[in-house]
């Protein structure tokens, strides 16, 4: 009897730790996999690359119109230094450290990729399109009934919305299961697709910054 | 051999229990300082680790061979140990976890949280092992015992008495 009960409880205790064996190889390849995966990088030249360029040319005639404006003898009402020092900072803005890394990197991980996004909503976002941009536009009404600037309104708001996701993807690299194909997908491109993504918000911010820069150019005057 | 690497995985097994109840500890701690809490609400982690220390402990002092003896006990125990300080590392250094510049404090420290609720299901399968394995009797090895025996030979064969040997 009591030979039974030693070998019952030996056999459930090898069970218990076998279990724990179990688990533990699960844990360890479960984070070497993802440790693996959360290093992948993407290769990007910035000679070659069609958004990095498209911006680098939208950002060149925003400073072409921004030269373009009459600093004096107009009589539209409009505040020409406080328009001229926005948009120019707007353009500092565009061209931060972030942006400019980019010219000499070769290859990119999610780092890099987050801090682009980080830059991008803090110094275009937050700086130039809500602070100086809306201070320029929408706080003088003498302008407020004008169509065009309903419609920069709405496409202010839509910049605004649109890499809210954005943030929350990059963040969930780090909590990496087997729940869903989207999370582990999102994961493993997490790198090249989100720097695709941040790379065309940088884009339609500079859109708008050239829209509105030739909106001032042509209000305020002079040859282009 | 098996001795050799046995021992040898019983030492190892008590110098990464030490090392990874450091790497959780100062994990902890930071976390709580963060938070403003007193270290002692974080006594729910810690006590699987007082736990095991002392069945081990036990196992050594009271001569245990079934568990000390036990290779692939060592070997998990070894395994599971290394799984915390790997995550343990992976909390403190590794800069492509992206949550850790979410708070600011250069610690992923969600990432440990999440990772710290089946570790702890590991401990106590260790420890709830240990007990179960501390009721049994160590394994008796097997002796060769010789015994001389004699044996009656029918006339017929011999009449020499013949010596025949019995093992045990």
């Amino acid at each position: 009897m009591r030979t039974m009960f030693q070998n019952y409880f030996k056999t459930i205790g090898m069970a218990l730790v076998g279990l724990a064996f179990g688990f533990a190889f699960f844990y360890l390849f479960l984070n070497l996999y993802h440790y693996q995966e959360i290093r992948r990088t993407t290769y990007f030249d910035a000679s070659a690359d069609a958004s990095y360029l498209q911006l680098e040319e939208t950002l060149v005639r925003i400073e072409n119109n921004i030269s373009s404006i009459q600093k004096s003898g107009n009589n539209s009402g409009i505040n020409v230094v406080f328009v001229e020092t926005g948009l120019k900072s707007c353009v500092n803005n565009f061209r931060n450290e972030e942006i400019l890394a980019l010219k000499e990197k070769k290859q990119l991980d999610i780092v890099d990729v987050y801090n682009l996004y980080n830059d991008y909503e803090n110094k275009i976002l937050n700086d130039c399109i809500v602070t100086k941009i809306s201070s320029i536009l929408f706080d003088n009404d003498k302008y407020e009934d004008l169509d065009y600037k309903k419609i920069l309104k709405y496409y202010r708001d839509d910049l605004l919305q649109d890499t809210s996701y954005l943030k929350k993807d990059l963040n969930n690299n780090s909590t990496y299961h087997f729940s869903t194909d989207s999370t582990s997908i999102t994961v493993k491109n997490g790198v090249r697709d989100s720097f695709y993504e941040v790379l065309s918000a940088y884009n339609r911010a500079a859109k708008f910054l050239e829209i509105v820069s030739e909106w001032y150019s042509s209000e305020l005057g002079g040859a282009r | 051999m098996k001795k050799i690497i046995n021992s040898l995985f019983s030492i190892i097994k008590v110098v990464l229990l030490l090392i990874s109840f450091i790497f959780v500890f100062y994990v902890t701690m930071t976390l709580y300082e963060i938070l403003g809490k007193n270290i002692l609400d974080a006594l729910d982690i810690f006590v699987p680790y007082f736990l095991l220390l002392l069945l081990l402990i036990l196992n050594y002092v009271l001569h245990q061979k079934q568990i000390t003896g036990n290779l692939f006990y060592n070997i998990t125990c070894c395994l599971v140990f290394l799984v915390i300080i790997f995550i343990s590392y992976r909390t403190m250094f590794d800069e492509n976890m992206l949550v850790r510049y979410r708070s600011g404090y250069n610690m992923s420290f969600y990432y440990f949280l999440d990772m710290m609720k089946p570790l702890k299901a590991m401990f106590y399968l260790l420890i709830a092992g240990n007990i179960c394995l501390m009721v049994t009797k160590p394994e008796e090895k097997i002796k060769h015992v010789v015994v001389e025996k004699e044996v009656d030979v029918p006339k017929k064969i011999s009449d020499r008495k013949k010596k025949s040997v019995v093992t045990r």
